[in-house]
């Protein structure tokens, strides 16, 4: 299978790592600690699918972070300050974030603006958006709504849950992108948008579904962060576009469109979150973004490596 | 001057070389012709130390370049195609990108100018030196990529299909300047598939075939037949008799430009650069706005995005393949079968693309950025035979094929039109519709001056009715 070269790669980056980590320290192997794996595994994965579809369409999304924290402040605010019913505010905070995902998606493809600079706006209002709502605080749950915290600690069949939610978006999203024509169009269109405008594809609506549904995961990762936490920070989510270019990147997405798969996502989320856990293991916290920087580098200039040869 | 002797180069299995010679002298012009994938233009980048030959040497006044920078200070520079040109600069920055006067980094601004005028005179001047380059005709932009080499004190020139995007005007201009550059002692390799201008214009025409050289003439005693001969491998069949459309009008169109196209109709279009041949196929592929009124069989048809057109069954081969046509970085069978999905879930691709890939003899799952001119506009056809098309747009067809290729495509065209779909080509070369077509409209800015029969499609008439 030529096409999974890439993702075969960073599949044995992520075995090597795996194994590289058990020798540093066997406690990576406790049953609490890959559990614990797993749970962020599974939430990076779930925002970064979306940054993938974005990225295969050409475009890059930059406002995952902050759409992640407004879903969660959101939810917070309904519920302690105004005593909005959780599940009613959870389900708020997604129409917030797909109202978001929408209005980034109309800008983006029907007035032309490029998809950094529409990004990077809402990344900047919607975390002061999160600050202004806090009032610069954390809300918390105070111990209240303990099924709806369940969706985030606890666990189904032994797993963390946020890896079933994670499995449901896998396995849909896989679906969507391989074997639907929404998935060919976002193909064709991050390969060459005006041979697709040309060969009858609606290019500003698969631009604008882009935009949305890496808005609405973006939304339900925020929610099972709150849920987990369970408490919303105006500075959750901080950095985590970048996390999720960084994963769709590892995991084969071409920054130019038109390549990555669904599987290679969830590679390079592994990859991502197994670098964090080694260098915490180790005791050297304060090394995590420099290790992970050099994972990132490493891995796709070895990659660029063995596509040369 | 620039000598090539026994170059081999594959790129990773395709052998694109093998065992090529050839030298250019001061003051001559060689033609290269060639069928697309006979390695022309990759013999063109192995001489201007774009690739290294994997044996073989590459000499230029006895040097071996080791890359492209090196392969200018010695003298042979490669006349970059208009895609490669900073369309955003002027011309002056254009003609001295890389190589600009200047004194601990600060760009000398009067002295950049006097040297790009300088450069600008040697082809004829003309052109303001701070126009941006964007704005200027293709047949200008030519001319400042020349005088770029020039001012790199060229001694070899390498054009690859310099005529490829010129109206005849402008093609005769470049012709003249090169035949002035020869007086001057430049050497100059001319690749074209325009087998009359090699003809006229080249000293020496050296036939590629699958990456060898099978024959090298002297142009004073070579002929167009024995050209074709050394290029298909075989001999050329003549244009079959194409059956009369019948009276039936498929298409009308009404507004700036009125025609009826019938059914079974091959109609041109002919007109200089910019005569507004490729904003008519736009409009009637609804990818441009127009206030055009078009029926299809009697049945008015909205054209407002080309999606509107493909569902009344209007389907445009744009010109420019690679940028409007093409994925090339996905397989061939994606590219034909795009628009033919129609499935929720799919497995159907190979299945659309089968009958197409088979009777085109394209390797099955190939990415389509790595096929030749040919098959690459073989499978843009494809996309459209599989949704049978009732009016089939063609905007410059052959442009950059090879013979065989060319043949294949008027086969694919001839095809249709017996079936009874319309055709409507634009072509800038009036042998091209005289051969292809039931008859021509000729179009002037953006208006239909005049409307040739078959026989009557030549340069002379166009040009008569275009100006």
């Amino acid at each position: 299978m030529k096409a999974h070269k890439k993702e075969l790669t960073m599949l044995a980056v992520l075995v090597a790592l795996f194994a590289i980590t058990t020798l540093l320290n066997p406690t990576f192997l406790g049953a609490d600690n890959l559990s614990n794996n797993v749970r962020h595994i599974a939430l990076i994965s779930l925002f970064a699918l979306g940054e993938a579809i974005v990225i295969i369409t050409g475009g890059i999304d930059l406002s995952v972070g902050s759409i992640i924290c407004i879903s969660a402040v959101t939810t917070s605010y309904l519920t302690m300050y105004l005593g909005v019913g959780i599940y009613l505010a959870a389900a708020l905070a997604l129409g917030v974030s797909l109202a978001i995902g929408v209005l980034q998606g109309l800008v983006i493809a029907w007035l032309g603006v490029q998809p950094f600079v529409v990004t990077l706006g809402s990344m900047l209002l919607l975390r002061g958006a999160a600050e202004v709502l806090t009032g610069g605080t954390d809300i918390g749950f105070q111990g209240k709504f303990p099924s709806f915290r369940f969706l985030g600690e606890g666990t189904g069949l032994g797993l963390p849950m946020p890896f079933w939610f994670a499995l449901v978006a896998v396995v849909l999203t896989a679906f969507l992108m391989h074997r639907t024509l929404f998935g060919r169009y976002c193909y064709a269109i991050g390969s060459n948008a005006e041979a697709a405008r040309l060969s009858g594809v609606a290019v500003q609506w698969v631009r604008l579904a882009a935009f949305v549904l890496s808005a609405f995961l973006c939304g339900i990762s925020g929610l099972l962060y709150v849920a987990y936490l369970p408490t919303a920070t105006p500075s959750l989510g901080n950095a985590y576009e970048l996390h999720a270019v960084a994963a769709a990147v590892l995991g084969g997405c071409s920054l130019q469109g038109g390549r990555g798969s669904v599987f290679g996502v969830v590679i390079g989320a592994g990859i991502l979150q197994i670098t964090f856990n080694a260098v915490n293991l180790v005791g050297k916290s304060l090394w995590q973004n420099v290790v992970a920087g050099a994972v990132i580098l490493t891995a796709v200039i070895v990659d660029r490596f063995l596509e040369k040869r | 001057m620039l000598a090539l002797s026994g170059v081999h180069k594959a790129f990773g299995a395709v052998k694109a070389l093998s065992g090529v010679d050839m030298r250019v002298s001061p003051g001559e012009i060689v033609g290269i012709v060639g069928g697309n994938g006979a390695g022309k233009s990759t013999l063109m980048k192995v001489a201007a130390g774009i690739h290294r030959p994997d044996r073989g040497s590459v000499k230029i006044a006895g040097h071996t370049p080791r890359h492209p920078a090196e392969a200018i200070r010695l003298g042979v520079s490669l006349v970059r195609q208009e895609l490669t040109q900073a369309t955003h600069l002027d011309v002056s920055a254009n003609i001295l990108l890389g190589h600009e006067p200047h004194r601990f980094g600060r760009i000398d601004r009067g002295e950049s100018r006097r040297r790009a005028i300088a450069a600008l005179d040697r082809v004829g001047g003309g052109i303001d030196v701070s126009t941006r380059l964007g704005e200027l005709s293709p047949g200008q932009r030519q001319r400042v990529e020349i005088a770029r080499a020039l001012s790199l004190d060229a001694k070899v020139l390498l054009l690859d299909e310099p005529t490829a995007t010129l109206a005849e005007p402008d093609a005769r201009r470049l012709f003249e300047l090169l035949a002035q550059l020869r007086t001057q002692g430049l050497g100059i390799v001319y690749i074209s598939h325009r087998l009359g201008e090699v003809l006229e214009i080249t000293d020496r025409i050296v036939c590629m075939r699958d990456g060898e050289c099978v024959a090298e003439l002297v142009t004073a005693n070579a002929t167009r037949e024995e050209l074709v001969s050394f290029l298909a491998g075989s001999a050329q069949s003549d244009a079959p008799e194409l059956p009369a459309p019948s009276e039936e009008v498929l298409l009308s169109v009404r507004g700036s430009v009125n025609f009826d196209l019938r059914a079974g109709e091959i109609l041109g279009l002919a007109g200089l650069v910019g005569a507004g041949r490729t904003g008519v196929l736009s409009c009637l592929f609804g990818a441009r706005k127009s206030d055009l009124r078009v029926r299809l069989r009697g049945v008015e048809v909205p054209l407002r995005t080309p999606r509107d057109a493909l569902r009344a069954g209007i389907m445009l081969v744009p010109e420019e393949r690679a940028s409007q046509a093409l994925f090339l970085d996905q397989s061939v069978e994606r590219n034909i079968a795009l628009p033919s999905l129609c499935r929720f879930v799919f497995e159907s691709e190979p299945e659309i693309a089968r009958p197409f890939t088979r009777r085109f003899g394209i390797r099955q799952g190939a990415l389509a950025g790595t096929l030749s001119g040919g098959n690459q506009q073989k499978v843009v056809l494809s996309k459209w035979l599989a949704l049978k098309p009732a009016v089939l747009l063609l905007d410059e067809p052959t442009r950059g094929l090879d013979a065989k290729a060319r043949r294949d495509v008027y086969d694919v065209i001839r095809e249709q039109a017996s079936a009874g779909t319309g055709v409507i080509v634009s072509s800038s070369e009036a042998e091209e519709l005289s051969s292809l077509c039931h008859r021509a409209l000729v179009l002037s800015r953006g208006a239909v001056s005049g409307s040739l029969a078959s026989g009557a499609i030549n340069d002379a008439n166009i040009l008569r009715l275009a100006t």
